[in-house]
């Protein structure tokens, strides 16, 4: 008897680990598989684009006035024809206005805005998200909770908070003092007030780097006014002085400072910060597992390539910076 | 005697040790992934100057599952003027010729290979896909693998970086909610990829390119040898090849796609022996070559040996396991009196048993799949399962070097239950 009750213990604590599992094998509480989604494309406008499709479902051909729409959850929307939202007055629906619209000082728009037309914020004004057809002009301060995105020209003046992104289709003219996650404009330019970046102009044509293109290694400095016909991969920092000239790519497993006036036809990695003197060329993407920062009149890309500035850490743009492409940083976006 | 006991007392020592490097190992990759600093990956790079791509997919016998990976892959978001598909019908007997055909005829990037001479078995296709391949990214998926519209993208993407010479992303089952076997090969590659493959890469070690869901460079690859149609892990070469001669293989945990994971436990078996043949033949060949190597740093030569022997892990485990038995009968288990063992063997217990199932369970955790964490305990019987196909596994691959014999590649079966289509 004894034996038994001792069999019956031993085989029971034996199993005890196993119950849970056995109980996951029988319910399959989460047995499916581990979600993917089989039809995502990377797209920096991502979040306006789909918030157009969903807003033209829901609102359809409804007429100006208060209606509930579905968007991913019910919502109350305000239909507007020309809108403007005066100063110091705030708006708690979705907005989605047919033609333009302008809104004064303070105004506060709490929820998802569309405009078909140009949009006109005024200073300090605090928005959700929106969503513009046209052109988009922003005054000093303006704060968004989560993206802008335009099918036009984008003009931000200083000190605005960018939220997650803004975008655009067209030239995204940033000023000093705004903070932002992740850019994307055909191109990013900085701006001081009365800066005018040279962007735009005639697609600038080179030689792509090859596969299998030479590759030096070891590097860990290129004096002043040389050029290098070869990709460079540093084992530690790497500077370049001032107008050198890299046809190649370049990767460093430390820093990179570039000097001023120096041309890189390639692409740039750092596994730590990268410094990009002013007036510097960089016509390929610049990334970072630290942070970037491009001193005043660097450029990076060129007229009708989409090229990206993409540090880890933290990004920092000086004025007349210009950027054919997407910036983007999981840290500190900073227009100074 | 004597010397006979102190040689299973030193082989018991060495199998302890062994198990203590791989669990402080195991333990350093779970931590970093739940509280140190990861390392981005390239997907966030938008470049409209990617470079062009081949895709290869051998396929034999696949009339089940061809129309399925073409359908997904002619949705693939990547420019069509730098995108070529070559599905590599490889001694097939089935459909999948017809299969394959209609699909050319509608898509002209579609590019057939019908393979009916020369070597057999996946290394060998894919040196033939390679011949005709015009892009200069090649990447290879089996032909039971669902790759989302994304994913070459963010395999082509990472080929901006002039070091990478390879990339890796994650694969993840598609049926696994099949039965146990299925559920445990979900823990197990939530493991291994979620957990080692992105430690290692925030480490700067040495991610494995895993044969599929993964790219490398045409010329680069062609110039040193193409792949070995002797060895049947022709992945776990390609990243020794590779990073011995100066690149870096990248793993990317955000390029997933979905897999058929095996649903028997025979074909389970045979799939791993497979592996454990291979991978321990590329151990044999790369052990000194690794440790030789130029351009690799001590941490990745470290971490690269251990990944090397990881398929003899197992076979010192069951040869300990004989041992201590071994020991026992003899009267002899006793190594170290005292305080020291006590501690010695209360320290492995409480790391090294819990390393690999801490990964798992980590790795749940991070995909937020947390019931399935409970499963935990059933690794037990995978472990025991795993130690015999692999231990198995590895003795053909002496022999394989004993005898110079040639190994023939076995194909996975496929599970997935539907009709053929010719995509016409």
């Amino acid at each position: 008897m004894l034996l038994f009750l001792c069999t019956i213990i031993f085989v029971g604590m034996f199993l005890l680990p196993f119950t849970p599992a056995v109980r996951e094998v029988i319910k399959k509480e989460d047995a499916a598989p581990l979600f993917i989604n089989m039809g995502y494309s990377k797209d920096p406008r991502y979040f306006a684009v789909s918030f157009r499709k969903l807003m033209l479902k829901a609102v359809g051909d409804a007429p100006e006035g208060v209606h509930e729409i579905t968007l991913s959850k019910p919502e109350r929307i305000r239909i507007a024809g020309q809108a403007e939202v005066s100063a110091d007055s705030a708006i708690d629906t979705v907005f989605y206005v047919k033609k333009s619209l302008k809104s004064g000082n303070n105004a506060t728009l709490r929820k998802e805005v569309y405009s078909r037309g140009d949009v006109h914020l005024g200073e300090e004004n605090m928005i959700k998200a929106l969503a513009c057809d046209g052109k988009v002009t922003i005054g000093k301060g303006a704060s968004f909770m989560r993206w802008l995105d335009a099918e036009g020209d984008v003009t931000i003046s200083e000190d605005c908070h960018l939220g997650i992104s803004a975008t655009c289709d067209g030239v995204l003219s940033v000023a000093p003092g705004c903070r932002f996650m992740r850019l994307y404009g055909a191109p990013v330019i900085i701006a001081q007030s009365k800066i005018t970046p040279a962007a735009g102009g005639k697609p600038v044509e080179f030689e792509p780097i090859a596969n299998g293109a030479p590759t030096e290694r070891g590097i860990s400095s290129l004096p002043a006014h040389n050029v290098k016909n070869c990709n460079l991969i540093a084992e530690g920092s790497l500077s370049v002085g001032e107008h050198a000239v890299i046809h190649g790519h370049v990767k460093s497993h430390g820093k990179i400072v570039l000097g001023a006036s120096a041309v890189v036809i390639g692409n740039l990695f750092a596994e730590k910060d990268i410094e990009i003197g002013p007036g510097s060329r960089v016509y390929g993407s610049v990334f970072s597992q630290g942070s970037i920062k491009l001193q005043r009149g660097v450029t990076v890309g060129s007229v009708g390539r989409i090229k990206s500035v993409i540090g880890k850490k933290g990004v920092t743009l000086e004025h007349g910076v210009t950027v054919y492409g997407y910036v983007a940083t999981e840290g500190k976006g900073l227009v100074v | 005697m004597e010397v006979v006991i102190l040689i299973l007392k030193g082989y018991l020592l060495f199998t302890i040790g062994m198990m203590v490097i791989y669990s402080i190992r195991h333990f350093i990759f779970t931590l970093n992934r739940l509280f140190y600093e990861q390392r981005i990956y390239y997907q966030d790079i938008i470049d409209s100057d990617l470079k062009s791509v081949t895709v290869l997919i051998p396929m034999h016998n696949e009339e089940k599952v061809a129309a399925h990976i073409l359908d997904l892959l002619v949705e693939a978001d990547y420019d069509r003027d730098k995108l070529e598909i070559i599905p590599i019908n490889d001694f097939s007997e089935d459909g999948t010729k017809a299969v394959l055909d209609g699909y050319a005829a509608r898509y002209p990037f579609i590019k057939p290979m019908h393979r009916n001479d020369g070597d057999r078995g996946k290394p060998a296709a894919l040196n033939a896909g390679m011949e005709k391949a015009s892009g200069e990214i090649i990447i290879v998926f089996d032909a039971d693998y669902l790759p989302p519209k994304g994913l070459l993208r963010s395999i082509a993407v990472c080929f901006t970086d002039p070091e990478v010479g390879a990339v890796m992303g994650r694969v993840v089952p598609i049926n696994t909610g099949k039965n146990i076997l299925t559920r445990l090969l979900d823990l197990e590659r939530t493991g291994g990829y979620q957990v080692d493959q992105q430690a290692r890469y925030n480490l700067k070690l040495m991610p494995q390119y895993g044969g599929t869901v993964g790219g490398f460079r045409r010329k680069e690859v062609m110039e040193l040898g193409s792949f070995n149609t002797r060895i049947l892990a022709e992945d776990t070469e390609l990243t020794y090849r590779l990073s011995i001669n100066g690149w870096k293989v990248l793993y990317a945990n955000r390029a997933e796609c979905y897999e058929e994971a095996p649903e028997e436990w025979n074909v389970r078996a045979r799939q791993i022996r497979r592996w454990s043949r291979g991978h321990n033949d590329v151990m044999f060949r790369y052990f000194f070559r690794l440790l030789k190597a130029r351009h690799l740093s001590f941490r990745e030569k470290f971490d690269g040996t251990l990944l090397l022997l990881v398929y003899v892990v197992p076979v010192i485990l069951l040869l300990g396991l004989i041992d201590s038995l071994a020991l026992f009968f003899l009267g002899e288990m006793e190594i170290f009196a005292g305080f020291f063992f006590l501690i010695f063997i209360g320290a492995y217990n409480t790391f090294g048993n819990f390393a690999p199932f801490y990964q798992v369970g980590t790795g749940c955790f991070l995909d937020g799949a947390v019931h399935r964490i409970l499963l935990l305990p059933l690794l037990l019987f995978n472990f025991f399962f795993n130690m015999w196909h692999i231990a198995a596994g590895f003795f053909d691959a002496l022999l394989d070097v004993v005898t110079q014999r040639k190994a023939l590649w076995q194909k996975t079966e496929r599970f997935r239950k539907s009709e053929p289509r010719t995509g016409t």
